[in-house]
């Protein structure tokens, strides 16, 4: 298996182009797959800090595995509030464009 | 002879690949929802090298199967091409570009920070990650964190339903 450092590396790109995701489209679903993107960067880190210690640690030595179940879970509540909200902003404003959705924005 | 270091490398290319269009691809959005599928399966290929078997099924269950249908199902219905990268305002442009730019060096800097200071991961217990030892500690020592996760897609369904169905004004 390679090291752990490049599985963390791994997760660090996926959550890096995340990030550049959110920052740069202003498209609603473009932003959430980006969103999407950056839970599962998250979620590798943990399985692969989990990993580290697989042999070390006696009790808790599922913690990584836990935390990524529940990023899993998060991601999932967090996406299907998202797309509700996607089609709302759809129907009032005819548009992916979160530009479009500004009225509480300063 | 492929080793698993190799299979781990292909997979994390693949990923990256898959990520990288869903992030660049602008004209057709099903494209960019295919590109997501390609990496959540990765993503679930190398939880399997890393012996997280549980978390591995449960990517490809949840991420993978259901939550990338329910995507390309919204993004079916509601065809969302009208958008590109907004409007072309230079100070926003210029806060694009900072804000990307910053990212990018702090990905650079964490991956800098772990390189070569990690011991090389021990060798796996029996049965590690699998559905018994994680749903021991799932129902003892985690067991308010899953319940609150319950409540929490609890809430995120009624929300859902709530914000889909109104007409805001």
């Amino acid at each position: 298996m390679a090291p752990i450092e490049h599985v963390i590396a791994l997760s660090v790109m996926l959550f890096t182009i995340g990030v550049v995701g959110v920052v740069v489209r202003r498209n609603l679903m473009a932003m959430l797959m980006s969103v999407q993107l950056m839970l599962g960067g998250v979620g590798l880190a943990f399985v692969g800090f989990g990993r580290l210690h697989a042999g070390r640690v006696a009790d808790g030595a599922h913690d990584g595995h836990v935390f990524a179940l529940l990023v899993i879970g998060v991601g999932v509540a967090q996406l299907a509030v998202a797309l509700g909200m996607v089609v709302a902003l759809v129907r009032n404003r005819d548009s992916m464009n979160v530009e479009d959705a500004s009225v509480l924005k300063w | 002879m492929p080793s698993e270091a190799h299979l781990f490398y292909a997979l994390g290319a693949l990923a990256l690949v898959g990520a990288v269009a869903a992030l660049v691809q602008v004209r057709n959005p099903i494209a960019g929802v295919t590109g997501l599928l390609v990496t959540s399966v990765s993503l679930s290929g190398v939880f399997v090298l890393l012996d997280a078997h549980l978390v591995a099924v449960l990517q490809l269950l949840v991420q993978t199967g259901s939550l990338l249908a329910l995507l390309l199902f919204v993004v079916m219905l509601i065809d969302p091409r009208t958008e590109d990268f907004g409007p072309t305002d230079p100070a926003r442009v210029i806060m694009r570009i900072v804000g990307s730019v910053v990212a990018l060096v702090l990905g650079i800097v964490l991956i800098g920070v772990v390189w070569g200071g990690l011991p090389s991961p021990g060798i796996v217990p029996k049965g590690f990650g699998g559905f018994d030892a994680i749903g021991r500690e799932l129902f003892a020592a985690y067991l308010v964190p899953v319940e609150s996760l319950a409540l929490l897609l609890l809430a995120a369904l009624v929300g859902a339903l709530l914000l889909a169905r109104r007409r805001l004004d």
